[in-house]
This record gives C-alpha cells, structure tokens and sequence, in this order.
C-alpha cells in the first residue's frame, strides 16, 4: 500500500517536473517571441514616428501654402482638419475673407494701385464693361472676382483683372513669356518717344535659362546701335533707362562721330519670366534610416 | 514489517516502517508524520505552481508590453493612414485652385523685378564721370572712343583720347600726369530729397535737370532740384495726414501750404537745394520748431526741404570774434575711383596730330569706377570732381565738349611733331 502511494507519488513529482520543464520552455518561447516582436514592433514605432513627422511636416507646410496663398479661409489651427478642408471652395472666396494673403494682396493692392493704375494703357475692348459702355473700374472687377462660383467664373474675372486693372503693368515691366517680338515693340515704342528711328533692330538671339540674381529668371540679349546728334542719342539712352520694361546694359562702346554724333554701340539684357507653378516632391523614408 | 531506528542527527530520530521513513522529534514534542516522498511531491507541485505562477506572469507581461507595442505600432499605422489622406485633400485642394499658376507668377514677377532693379546699370551717368574726369583748363583732353563694361567685377572704362597742353610744349606728358593724379580726388554723392518733416520724396518727383541736360544750378548759391510737389504720390507728408476722401483741391491747397512754389515749364514746383544755404538756414528758423535754426553746427538740417546726402557731411566752427561760421563739406567714403592714382592705367601713348592738325599727346587709357555710381537704387547720382574741374553735368553741350575727332600718329616726315615741342598753327 504504502509502495504504490509512493509510486504514485514519484509519478506525481515526475509529472509535476515535466509540467515545469513545459512550462519553463513555453514562456521561455513566449518570451523569446515576445521579445522578438517588441524589438521589431519598436522598431514599426521608430520608422512610423519618423514617417508621421514628415507627413505632419508636409500637412503644415501645404496648410502655410494654402493659409498663405489664400486658396481658403485661415484655419482655426495651425493647420487645416479634415472638415475645414470640405468647407473650401478656392475657385468661390471672397478675398476680404483672406486678409493679408497673396491672394488678397494682388487683388486688394496691387490692383487696385492708383499709381500703378495712372500708367497710360492702350485701348482695350475686353476693358469695357457692356453695362456702362465705359471701362471696367476696379471696383466692378473685384465685385466680379468676388462673386465668383466656379472656376470658369473665376478665370473670367481674373482675366479681367489682370488685364485691365494696375496688374495688366506687371507683364508690361516682365513678361512671363520670352516673346522677343513684344521685346522689339517696347524697344519701338522707345525710340518713337525719343523722335528717333534706328536703322536696324534685332535681339541678339542669345538668351539665358537663368541669371545670377532672381528665381526663374531669364535674360535675352540685345544689340543696340543708336547714331544721332547728341542729344537725340542721351535723349534715347534716358528713355530706355527710364522704360518700364528694364534693358540692364552690360557693354558699350561709345564714338564720337564728328558733327555733332554721337555713336553708341551697346548690349543689353532684357528679361522675363517662365510661367510658375507648384510641384509636389514625393520623400521616400526608408525603415534603414530610422536610428 | 521490520522497524528500525536511528540518529543521523541529535534533533530528529527516523523510523522506518514498511519502507517508508517517518521523522519523529522528540524533544521539541513534534511528530512529522508525512513521508519523505509526498513530501518532495509537495515541494515539486509548489515548485511546479511557483514556476506556472512566475511563468504566467512573464508571459503576461510580455503579452501585454507586446499588446502596448503592437498598439501603438498599429495606431500609428491609422495615424499615417489619416495624414496620407489629408495629405491628398490638402494637395487636391491647393491644385483645385484654378488661379494658382497666375498669382505665383505675379509674385515671381514682382521679386524678380525687384532683383532687377536692385542690379540695374545706368550706362548714362558714364557721361557724367567724363564731365567730372577731363580737365578743361587751358590743357585739354579729349576723348575720341570710349567703351565701358559692366561684366566684371567692377566697371571699367576704356577710352582713347588726346591731350593738349594749350600751350608750348603742346605735347606735355605733364597734362597726362596731371590728369593721372587728379583721380584720387573724384568723389560720388547721392541721396534722397526729403520735405520739411524729413520725409523722403519720392525720385520720379524731382527734377534735377534743364531741358538741355544740365544740372540746375545758381553760380553763387549751388546745385538744386524742383520737386513737383502737386505730383501724384509726390508729397509724402500731405498724403498721410490727408484723408482718403478728401478732395483733390483739399489736397493740392494742404500739399504746397508753407512752401514756396515756382512755376517750371507749366508746372507747380518747389526749389529745394542740394547744396546747403550754410548761412541763411543757420540763421533762419522754423515757427513750429520753437525758433531752432534750420541748421545747426554739427551739420543737421531739419525744418526745411533738403538733400540728405549718403556720402557729404557738413559742419560749422562758430568764430568767437566775428561770430561768423566757417563751414566745411567731407566726403571720404565716396571714391568714385577707388584705386586712386592707380585706378588709371596708361596703356600706350605717342605724338600726334588732332582732328584740326594740332600737336597732341595720343593715349589710351583704362578707369576702374567704383560699381556703386551706376546703381540705379542709388538715386540722384552725381560725380563730383576737383574744384578746378568744370561743373559736372550731362549737359548736352558738355557732352560735346569732351569729345574730338581721333588723332593720328606723327607722320614720318613731320618732325615739328615728331620732336614734340613745336607751336601749333593756331
């Protein structure tokens, strides 16, 4: 009796050591695993971190370019949510709603800019208002602009805008296109200013993708040739000097030609501007970046 | 059934019954009556517990630390879902904008121009610096060519010319080295005219020269400029003081009130001097300004339209005796050729003949100018040459002075040119 009791008994420790040696290796595996899992879950957490920080970059940074642009109104954040975003309409705003934007700014300010605006403008029949029969005022453009509803309203008005109010100066000053043949009128219309005809006129064909100075900026070059009395020729030379479109005069050779001419030989650069736009860059994080 | 006792120790006697091994304690009155073996089966199934109990709490708590990173890992996954949608809204909404390529190249345009006008050259006040650099004394030099350029570091002006020396030896290289030397004393001054209130006026609103392109001058009083005072956008203070409403008459009627205007060439204007009235502005004074001079000894001027120079400096000592003021002008930063003497470099010169037969000196020259005096942001330039130069201007008439057809070598048989030291005919 008291043998099969410690049998019973032995095969009881037995038992109780192997339920431990199971359970030894089981949490052993499940440690094991789970120290496995930690490391690469941290290391999920580290590259998410890293790629949470560039998306809430990005998220702040195109909110700054709307919120700054003024495509809609300011958010209540810093950066716009999801709701604000559906209650947008960019083609439809009212610009007093966006204050202090760029937006707002061309619309508000520059346009409307009576100095701007008293530079004579050639006769423009888009410039007419059907209405009145009289030129657009600034006022009547921005109320069109205003209650714009979509976008082909809005490309409309700002047409409109940009070509009959102070804005319509900017291109004239620097063009968003090379337009050589522009160039030359603008030139022309110099030297009718200054009761000079020259005998000749041609850019030089050469031109330049970009400049030392300004972004997006490009030059052509220009060879002029003015042969005149001295005065006709400093009276040419102001005027080009003073012309709205700049020529930035980087050689010249000046002659005195007898009776009083005087000869000058110069090269200049003229500029424009390639149309701009925004363009989206795509950053690729890789998980072997995250230290 | 055998019974048998022993002592492996003095506290605990062992029994041995049927196999089994019974403990009896004796002295301390206590019987363990639990078998050896059960009792290794109670010390296994505690170990046994013990090790599940331990076991479930690591596994537990690997489980949960898991869980937690797994969690965060995963909502982390949610997150970055969420920004890449409104990643995509933002982009949508931005690009919806049908304006958008319009107004950021009108901001372009308007930096750019600003680029450009910060770097612009005016090839005009080149005239000015020949008015300034040729004598026009007895000895003459005239200039036949002269190419300038803008490319380099700073420009440069290339010429060639003819000296006279006006009298015998016409062919003088002391004309030359007087010429050489007179560099080191050329200056440039710009500036800004302000009103009264020492506001600047804007520089489309001042006029500084006559129909003929000469400075606007007064023999014994200097160099002033007529500011179109009724100009649109020309009076800074009128502008800001006025109301947006009021009415244009309001306005002209407020802008000219306490200044004495002119009438130039149909147009309302106001003479202010470049060149300060030491005396009469130390003398005379503003009401509103509590009876202060308009101008004091240190060279403040206040009170009254003027020129605020970037480059002259004036001032005044009182003399106790006589009471009256001696003043002085300083202009030392403003080199308009900053290498001096040296800034001219004599390229080749030989004898010769000018355009009318005279003997005169032939050479070619080379003037490094400082790049500030052709920035057209640098506003109402002027070159400012030694006292016995002539007053320099762009006078067309000037212009014409400096100039001369080009000479020519000696030729070989004439010796009167050859030796240098014959009389002209004239």
């Amino acid at each position: 009796m008291a043998k099969e009791v410690a049998i019973s008994k032995r095969a009881k420790i037995s038992q109780a050591q192997q339920y431990l040696l199971l359970a030894v290796v089981g949490t052993s595996f499940l440690l094991g695993a789970a120290i496995v899992l930690i490391n690469y879950f941290q290391k999920m957490i580290a590259f998410n971190s890293e790629v949470i920080a560039a998306e809430d970059a990005s998220i702040k940074k195109y909110s700054d370019v709307i919120k700054g642009i003024g495509v809609c109104k300011k958010p209540s954040g810093d950066v716009y949510t999801n709701e604000e975003l559906e209650k947008c309409t960019p083609d439809s705003i009212d610009v007093s709603a966006i204050p202090g934007t760029l937006r707002a700014n061309i619309i508000n300010n520059i346009a409307a800019n009576e100095s701007l605006n008293s530079v004579p403008k050639e006769a423009d029949s888009a410039c007419i208002n059907p209405e009145t029969n009289k030129n657009y005022t600034y006022k009547e453009m921005n109320e069109l602009y205003n209650k714009a509803e979509n976008s082909e309203e809005l490309a409309k008005a700002s047409t409109l805008i940009r070509v009959c109010s102070a804005l319509r100066i900017i291109p004239d000053a620097l063009p968003a296109s090379k337009n050589e043949e522009a160039l030359l009128s603008s030139l022309n219309k110099i030297f009718i200013i200054s009761d000079w005809e020259p005998s000749s006129l041609r850019p030089t064909g050469d031109s330049n993708s970009s400049t030392q100075f300004g972004t997006n900026l490009n030059s052509i070059s220009v060879q002029l040739q003015i042969e005149a009395n001295t005065a006709t020729t400093i009276r040419v030379l102001n005027n080009i000097e003073r012309s709205i479109r700049d020529f930035n005069i980087t050689s010249a050779k000046i002659e005195w030609g007898g009776d009083n001419v005087l000869n000058i030989q110069a090269r200049a650069n003229a500029y424009y501007t390639s149309k701009s736009s925004l363009a989206e860059t795509t950053t690729t994080i890789k998980p072997g970046d995250t230290k | 059934m055998a019974t048998e006792f022993r002592t492996p120790s003095g506290d605990e006697i062992r029994a041995k019954v049927d196999g089994l091994v019974y403990k009896i304690r004796p002295v301390h009155s206590e019987i363990n009556l639990v078998p050896d073996v059960k009792n290794d089966a109670i010390k296994a199934i505690k170990a046994r517990n013990l090790t599940f109990f331990i076991c479930i709490i690591v596994a537990s708590v690997s489980f949960a630390i898991t869980a937690i990173f797994a969690s965060i890992a995963f909502g982390q996954q949610a997150v970055t879902n969420g920004n890449k949608e409104t990643i995509a809204t933002l982009s949508k909404k931005l690009f919806s904008y049908s304006d958008l390529s319009n107004f950021l190249t009108i901001k372009d345009q308007l930096s750019n121009l600003s680029a450009i006008s910060q770097n612009k050259i005016l090839l005009s006040r080149a005239f000015n610096i020949l008015s300034a650099t040729i004598p026009s004394g007895p000895d003459t030099i005239a200039v036949s060519e002269f190419s300038i350029n803008f490319t380099g570091t700073a420009p440069t002006i290339t010429f060639d010319a003819q000296a006279n020396a006006g009298q015998p030896p016409y062919i003088d290289y002391n004309v030359l080295e007087a010429f050489k030397k007179s560099m080191a004393y050329l200056r440039y001054d710009y500036g800004n005219y302000v009103d009264r209130e020492g506001k600047t006026i804007p520089t489309y609103c001042i006029i500084e020269y006559d129909l003929d392109g000469t400075i606007l001058s007064d023999s014994s009083k200097g160099v002033y400029a007529y500011w179109l005072i009724n100009g649109e956008g020309c009076n800074p203070s009128a502008e800001q003081n006025n109301d947006t409403e009021s009415s244009e008459n309001n306005i002209a009627a407020n802008t000219t009130t306490g200044y004495e205007t002119e009438n130039y060439n149909g147009q309302t204007v106001v003479r202010i001097w470049r060149t300060p009235q030491f005396n009469d502005w130390y003398k005379d004074s503003a009401p509103e300004n509590n009876a202060e001079p308009y101008m004091d000894l240190s060279g403040n001027i206040s009170g009254v339209a003027h020129f605020v120079s970037k480059c002259t400096t004036y001032s005044g000592v009182k003399n106790a005796a006589t009471g009256s003021v001696d003043w002085k002008s300083e202009n030392e930063s403003c080199l308009l050729i900053p290498g001096g003497e040296n800034g001219l470099k004599i390229g080749s010169s030989s004898n010769g003949r000018d355009g009318a037969g005279e003997l005169v000196l032939r050479f070619s020259a080379i003037i490094t100018i400082n790049q500030e005096f052709f920035k057209f942001v640098n506003p109402h330039m002027l070159a400012v040459a030694p006292s016995d130069r002539r007053n320099v201007t762009d006078s067309y008439i000037q212009i014409q002075n400096i100039f001369g057809a080009p000479a020519s070598d000696c030729a070989a048989n004439d010796a009167q040119c050859n030796n240098g030291n014959g009389e002209n005919d004239g």
